[in-house]
């Protein structure tokens, strides 16, 4: 009893779901009552919403599949005119009352902490980006196993080479997205990506993936594995900023003039004309959308330099994105 | 305990022939697992419908609950594996729709997983932060027996195990109650461990045959 045994999948066999039920039903059990059903799932459709901002509102078929809305003369889709933002960037992030919540001082700050050896701090990290590392991997390997197994590696090279992160690797979740994904570039890139995963949320059991992870420190470093603690990072919120349009804040760095956030789109849904103040980045986790003339899939990877501009960037089957950019792009 | 002569009452089970009825004697529960429902709600799940899921939620969350709360015995946890539950479900139902098996199955599995994965989490816990006869004290592993207290009485899987013998019980309680593998229960009981798979192997048997529940094609 002093040693937690690997045989333990015989049991998981054969106690399926089917005897668990049966038993459970002879066992007493507590009961809900129809409050305690209707807050549970409040709080399920909560968590949903909160991997995907628009996916409680995803209609079953797109009214019009094929057509992007700018082949035609008016736009059938998109936003409606008069509500169509303009100005710059920051301006639709920061108005009404959009909490400025991570910012890019405290992620630099978590990485010189990690450099110095504060497991704490990597633990941190962890928990604000390992879902969206997790997912662009998966979107790029299309296999589970191998995307829990880099993002392992990709945590574990974060911890090794935190020291080497310098403002001039760009933004801290940019250095770190880079690092996923020539990882999983380098495993390989599988020829059909469109059937995988469609969520936000990896549906992996982040606790023990994170348990690995330290243990895998242990065994690199020496001392001793931090046991999972409860989650101390509170997520920032989803916000429509415009209609169809959500958004995540994730750091913002006024001094470089430089914001990380995730980016959703409701099918259909164009995000407005704009030009760059500063280098665009954009990596594609869930859906398609078209940037102009191409159309990226899950895991791609965008980049417009300063000066560009982009006419028509537009989700046909609704999409997540992390991008990194300045606040002061002027929408057109 | 009431059944004083086991062999009697389990033969008389046994020959009212055919499959006992699931039904619990709670009237909310689903009369059977209805397949035929579930199917086309979880293909729209898949395809990302709000309503379906809705659906689906409130034909299943009452056993999914009773699951959960059995293996974890807590009700915060079993509130939070109900959660991760229909969270999975939801991601995963697309992967689901192109599979096969039945979806009340399904869902109990994944239920099932994730309580023991909390359960364990739990264990491994309190392992560390307390010592070993404390969790005795817990009454974790010490007092592992389904007692007529446990059961909902007059339930036809209840009076199955209660024809049971003792020892076949304690088996069954340690691993479906306490998720200890084979060999834990084994140590527990201070019995071989051959002795211990066999119990198990004709307890659930006996479970699968007289209960009409779905032999080794068991859903993944």
């Amino acid at each position: 009893m002093t040693k937690r045994p690997t045989d333990s999948h015989d049991l998981r066999d054969t106690l399926d779901g089917w005897l668990a039920d049966a038993l459970s039903r002879a066992l007493r059990s507590e009961q809900l009552d129809q409050d305690a059903r209707e807050a549970l799932k409040e709080r399920v459709l909560a968590r949903i919403r909160d991997l995907e901002p628009f996916a409680l509102r995803r209609p079953v078929r797109l009214a019009s599949a094929g057509q992007p809305w700018f082949a035609s003369e008016k736009p059938s889709v998109g936003l409606p005119a008069r509500d169509t933002p303009t100005g710059t960037l920051r301006d639709l992030l920061y108005a009404n009352k959009f909490k400025v919540c991570g910012n890019e001082n405290e992620w630099v700050e978590l990485l010189r902490s990690i450099a110095a050896g504060n497991q704490l701090a990597l633990r941190s990290l962890y928990e604000r980006t390992y879902r969206i590392v997790f997912t662009l991997i998966l979107s790029i390997t299309n296999s589970f196993e191998t995307a829990e197994e880099l993002t392992l590696t990709v945590f574990q090279d974060v911890w090794r080479r935190a020291s080497t992160y310098g403002i001039a690797s760009g933004s801290v979740l940019g250095w770190i997205m880079d690092q996923a994904r020539s990882a999983a570039i380098n495993r390989f890139r599988a020829g059909d990506r469109r059937h995988e995963v469609a969520t936000l949320h990896p549906v992996f059991d982040s606790e023990s993936l994170w348990e690995r992870l330290a243990k895998r420190i242990v065994v690199a470093d020496g001392g001793e594995a931090l046991l999972p603690t409860r989650r101390d990072h509170s997520e920032p919120g989803w916000e429509e900023i415009a209609p169809g349009i959500a958004c995540k804040l994730l750091a913002s760095d006024e001094e470089n003039d430089r914001v990380s956030m995730l980016v959703a789109l409701a099918p259909g849904i164009g995000y407005p004309p704009h030009s760059h103040a500063g280098l665009e980045e954009l990596h594609l986790l869930i859906g398609e959308l078209w940037i102009d003339d191409r159309k990226l899939c899950p895991g791609d990877y965008h980049r417009a330099a300063a000066g560009t501009s982009d006419r028509r960037v537009w989700s046909e089957t609704g999409c997540t994105c992390v991008l990194m950019t300045s606040p002061s792009d002027v929408l057109l | 305990m009431q059944p004083q002569n086991p062999e009697r009452d389990s033969a008389s089970i046994l020959t009212r022939g055919g499959r006992l009825s699931l039904r619990g004697r709670n009237a909310h529960w689903p009369k059977e697992p209805d397949q035929e429902v579930l199917a086309p709600l979880i293909s729209r799940v898949a395809a990302g419908d709000a309503i379906a899921f809705n659906a689906l939620y409130d034909r299943t969350v009452d056993r999914v609950f009773a699951v959960a709360w059995c293996i974890a015995r807590d009700r915060s946890d079993a509130e939070d594996i109900l959660c991760d539950t229909y969270e999975r479900a939801w991601c995963r139902a697309h992967d689901y729709a192109r599979g096969r098996g039945d979806v009340m199955a399904w869902l109990l599995t994944l239920c099932r997983s994730r309580a023991i994965d909390v359960v364990r989490r739990r264990r491994l816990r309190s392992r560390v932060h307390s010592s070993f006869a404390h969790r005795e004290g817990d009454g974790a592993v010490g007092e592992a027996t389904l007692s007529s207290h446990d059961f909902e009485s007059g339930h036809s899987t209840c009076q199955l195990l209660s024809a049971m013998p003792r020892l076949r019980q304690q088996v069954l309680a340690l691993a479906f109650c306490h998720d200890l593998s084979h060999q834990e229960i084994a140590t527990e009981l201070s019995l071989p461990i051959g002795t211990v798979k066999s119990h198990l192997r004709r307890a659930i048997a006996v479970l699968r045959s007289t209960l009409g529940l779905p032999g080794n094609g068991a859903p993944r």
